[in-house]
């Protein structure tokens, strides 16, 4: 195992799993410690000597580590007080109508359920399909689905009442 | 608010973290694998066995072997002198004792059956 296969997929997969940490529970600091400690796990068991699906097991070890931390209770995680962050893309021009409906956005999506948010986010957000998803969290297509299905009902609901 | 107009929102979206994975690899992993290369250890195919199963797999043998021991143990037969036991007989060896004296018994005449019978068997009868 050299460095350099490492820095690989250090730069490939990093920024895709805090991100997932984030969907899931909307606290940077807790997403970066994650996806650190994965990533090194990773390079003192040198897992990936022998994983084929090396996105996979870092997405597996990834949801492990944050139900440690969680059942650890290192730190509180409150989804529904803390606002969910979605920057639109740099460069944008930001308009009144823009702001309103990210703020709306962030409500929303702070309020959804874990588990549906992150699939949500994944698929929304990263542009991974259903397959992927099942594929990288250990679960079947029909609750990846179920889960989107639940969402986006949730999100509707939501919209409608404000 | 309908759902294309959501799709390209969260589409365009981006999730800004006050610190890039640059900075994180600079400040943890560099250190973390410059320490690790000094004390590299070269791995060889006995690391990836599954040792706990090789184990359990040995230890069950070994209690198999035991126990098929002990079973043959319990079905000898003795031969006594007194309290003694002078010869032990294995199943194997009473079978083949066994099925020798009726193959030789199938030979043997109803006159001498007779005989013996009145010699031995009938004085002793008499007798007691």
């Amino acid at each position: 195992m050299k460095e350099s296969e490492f820095k690989n997929l250090y730069d490939k997969y990093f920024d895709s799993i805090r991100r997932y940490i984030y969907y899931r529970c909307s606290d940077e600091a807790l997403a970066t410690d994650v996806a650190q400690d994965c990533f090194l796990k990773l390079w003192e068991k040198k897992y990936f000597l022998h994983q084929k699906n090396i996105k996979a097991l870092l997405y597996k070890m990834a949801t492990d580590e944050f139900i440690n931390h969680w059942r650890r209770g290192k730190r509180k995680i409150e989804f529904a007080k803390e606002h969910f962050e979605v920057k639109s893309a740099e460069g944008e021009i930001e308009t009144e109508d823009l702001t309103k409906y990210r703020e709306k956005m962030q409500l929303i999506l702070s309020g959804l359920g874990e588990k549906q948010r992150s699939v949500f986010l994944m698929n929304k957000m990263d542009g991974l399909t259903i397959s992927e998803i099942a594929n990288y969290l250990g679960l079947s297509i029909k609750a990846v689905e179920k889960r989107m299905t639940q969402a986006w009902k949730y999100i509707k609901l939501e919209v409608e009442k404000k | 608010m309908d759902d294309s107009k959501m799709n390209r929102f969260l589409k365009k979206g981006d999730i800004k973290f006050s610190k890039s994975k640059e900075q994180i690899w600079e400040e943890v992993f560099s250190k973390n694998l410059a320490a690790n290369k000094k004390g590299n250890k070269t791995i060889s195919w006995v690391d990836f066995l599954p040792k706990k199963r090789i184990g359990f797999a040995v230890a069950a043998t070994v209690l198999v072997l035991l126990g098929v021991t002990y079973f043959n143990y319990q079905n000898n037969v003795g031969v006594y002198e007194g309290d003694e036991v002078i010869y032990k007989i294995s199943k194997e060896e009473i079978a083949e004792i066994e099925s020798s004296t009726m193959f030789e018994s199938l030979f043997i005449e109803d006159q001498e059956v007779d005989y013996f019978f009145n010699m031995y068997v009938a004085n002793q009868i008499v007798d007691e």
